[in-house]
């Protein structure tokens, strides 16, 4: 995403049009059949907004360890079965990647 | 290309009846710390019976030792033992462990397991807290790289409540 569609993307995000949404992208916006008006985006943020922006739901969360924690309450959200289902999807994108690679020469896997 | 079923693998495994705990990465996957591990790590109870009903469990997966060319399946007397068989099965890479950490057994951790309902299956899963304690006790590079994201994910459970 462009410095532009950043920008874009923060005051939709202010207005609350995309609050509920992580996927911010120009793309995502016109997905969803938003628009937006140009002079709208470039005026400031009244001192309401400016404070709905600061609190951003969409702006990374880590802890001191740099664990992102927007990742690990995503997680939480699911359930057992889901999270089994991320991680077979990992499984079978891993074994898809080997089976185009040529075997390590001290590979035993 | 061997195809994952990690729902399959627990079928199997439930409908033989066999006493496991589900350990390692799964285990912390399965209760929300966003972790990916390519392998299911569980341990079982060694015990003649049982034994007897994880082989008939690891047969129908078709299970082989991993890493060795010649396709060799597990038998009762390796089963008996307590040490780590790494197997690779039709449904996926599954390591079934005798014990874990320096000879921790099924006996020892199973009341440290929570049960959980996965792909309609009741599973015992090690629970987090425990998985911790036994992560940092081994204290490897590897064990320890995954402390950071259960710990995070044991903080925001206790904040959702």
């Amino acid at each position: 995403m462009g410095k532009g569609e950043v920008l874009i993307a923060a005051r939709l995000r202010a207005y609350g049009l995309l609050v509920a949404r992580r996927d911010s992208s120009t793309t995502a916006v016109k997905r969803q059949g938003l628009c937006y008006d140009p002079q709208v985006m470039a005026a400031p943020l009244s001192p309401s907004l400016a404070a709905i922006a600061a609190a951003d739901p969409a702006k990374p969360d880590y802890d001191e360890n740099g664990v992102d924690l927007s990742l690990v309450r995503y997680s939480l959200s699911l359930t057992p079965t889901q999270r089994l289902k991320a991680v077979e999807n990992f499984m079978n994108a891993m074994a898809s990647v080997r089976a185009v690679l040529p075997p390590s020469p001290d590979s035993t896997k | 290309m061997a195809v994952f079923d990690l729902g399959r693998l627990l079928f199997v495994l439930s409908e033989e009846q066999v006493e496991f705990i589900i350990v390692g990465g799964v285990a912390a996957a399965l209760q929300g710390a966003p972790v990916l591990t390519q392998d299911v790590d569980i341990l079982y109870r060694i015990e003649d019976e049982n034994v007897e009903r994880l082989g008939r469990a690891l047969s129908r997966l078709h299970a082989v030792a991993r890493g060795d060319s010649r396709n060799l399946p597990f038998g009762k007397s390796h089963l008996m033992t307590t040490g780590h068989k790494l197997a690779v099965t039709d449904a996926g890479a599954l390591d079934v462990l005798g014990s874990i950490n320096d000879g921790l057994l099924y006996d020892d951790l199973i009341g440290s397991s929570g049960e959980l309902e996965v792909t309609g299956l009741r599973v015992k899963v090690l629970t987090l807290e425990r998985l911790v304690e036994l992560k940092r006790a081994l204290g490897r590079p590897k064990d320890l790289a995954m402390l950071p994201v259960l710990e995070a994910t044991l903080r925001e459970r206790e904040r959702e409540g």
